[in-house]
């Protein structure tokens, strides 16, 4: 008599599997940007004004004047790129198109950035001496807001100090973030994108803009990173 | 009394026929994998600037997606007839059809397709970002070209270097989901070598998430 628990065995395939990355090793690292150097420009403070005297006499005077700052520098511009999955000899598996580019992040670190884990909120005492002062352009004067700071890839990073750009002649909506990398030595400066939006040039739109210390009598060198949303 | 004993001998067999199991993928055991490796960051720019400037600096990337994977690769196997203690009495050379990756064992009889939703449940970090599943998944609702399930499902392309399609549907079957890789036979992968499929995984690269991910494969044999 047949055996009823006679078995259809469908199937025992092997696969040999070449895998891409069956490892989560790809985590959310921003990239670097090539960078596309425009124009670069200065304002110029306000010009002297004049006042007469005569002898025996006291004058009011009350004076006004606009001076330049002579540590800190500003980066704007618009960003172009996409995403994709590719392997390390970059042949291209999948891509994708970045249509809205805003929550984009532009970072301009004073150093090369290895550990972007680690990141952690930037401070006065992290800051660059030129800025660390309790000067009117110091750096608790210009960053004097905090929240998270919290991009696609990276973060929250809790109570992170940040300022606003100008847009359109007032303060606006373009935030920058000061950030420091995991040992404190490389200050990162990260400019939140909103893509073509109003800059602080009448007449033209940016996709971010960047407030970041900078010498006077020197030239100070910054990486540029792309993080895209 | 003839024709009585063919009619006997009909039933038993008929009886036998229905005693199976349900048709369903079996295990693929992988007999070789490479991993090759992830797009390299590109290396920064560098703007040099002195204070009282504002400088125009226009940016251009392209960024690795850090919430999906690839997968590829050749599929072989035979289809058997045998019984409960793997004595084969016949087999078939068999060529694949689909290849099924799941993180949990799939309940195949349970397969169907599934929504968006029941992607974005399980893998969240696919229901935002640039390259979210929505923006992955673009292909029109189609049969999955299955011997086994009736099922259509979207579905995405990945690239090939020469003209071969290569399409992976996302299943549901009520808990888990299954991905599944329709063979191309002797394709052209996105790298130019020679494969049977290549197909499209999610994985969590988000908040530096560099925790592996163990995928269950299964293959579905023609």
């Amino acid at each position: 008599m047949m055996k009823m628990n006679t078995k259809k065995q469908l199937i025992l395939a092997a696969v040999m599997a070449m895998a891409i990355s069956l490892a989560s090793i790809a985590y959310a690292d921003p990239t670097g940007g090539v960078v596309t150097v425009g124009a670069s420009e200065s304002g110029s403070g306000s010009a002297s004004g004049t006042v007469d005297t005569t002898g025996g006499n006291v004058t009011l005077v009350n004076v006004t004047g606009t001076q330049i700052t002579s540590n800190w520098a500003g980066f704007y511009g618009f960003i172009t790129g996409g995403l994709q999955l590719a392997d390390a000899s970059s042949n291209v598996f999948y891509q994708w198109t970045v249509s809205n580019l805003t929550n984009s992040v532009v970072y301009a670190a004073n150093g090369t950035i290895s550990n972007w884990a680690g990141l952690q909120a930037g401070s006065q005492a992290l800051a660059p001496a030129a800025v660390a002062t309790s000067n009117t352009d110091g750096y608790n004067n210009t960053f004097s807001s905090t929240k998270a700071f919290q991009s696609a890839g990276l973060g929250p990073i809790a109570s992170t100090p940040f300022t606003t750009t100008y847009q359109g002649g007032s303060s606006g909506s373009l935030e920058t973030y000061s950030l420091a990398d995991s040992t404190g030595d490389v200050n990162v400066w990260a400019g939140m994108a909103i893509q073509n939006t109003t800059s602080f040039k009448t007449g033209q739109q940016v996709d971010y803009q960047i407030l970041a210390p900078a010498a006077s009598s020197a030239t100070t060198t910054y990486n540029f990173y792309l993080e895209l949303p | 009394m003839k024709t009585k004993t063919m009619m006997v001998a009909l039933i038993v067999t008929l009886v036998s026929m229905y005693a199976v199991y349900a048709a369903e993928p079996g295990g693929a055991t992988v007999t070789s994998s490479q991993d090759l490796g992830e797009f390299s960051a590109g290396s920064a720019g560098t703007v040099s600037i002195e204070a009282g400037n504002v400088t125009q600096a226009n940016l251009e990337a392209n960024m690795s997606t850090y919430r999906w994977s690839g997968l590829l690769g050749n599929v072989s196997g035979s289809i058997q007839l045998g019984d409960g203690s793997s004595n084969v009495l016949f087999t078939w050379t068999g060529s694949g059809r689909l290849v099924y990756a799941s993180e949990a064992s799939p309940t195949w009889g349970s397969l169907a397709d599934a929504s968006q939703a029941n992607v974005e449940g399980v893998y969240t970090h696919l229901a935002t970002g640039s390259d979210n599943y929505s923006l992955t998944f673009t292909g029109g609702s189609e049969s999955i070209g299955s011997g086994i399930f009736t099922l259509s499902s979207d579905f995405a392309t990945t690239l090939s270097s020469g003209a071969t399609t290569w399409k992976t549907y996302s299943l549901w079957d009520t808990t888990n989901v299954v991905f599944a890789g329709r063979v191309e036979s002797a394709g052209t992968s996105y790298s130019g070598t020679t494969v049977d499929y290549q197909m499209i995984i999610p994985e969590d690269g988000t908040a530096g998430d560099t925790t592996a991910t163990t995928w269950n494969l299964y293959a579905e044999l023609v």
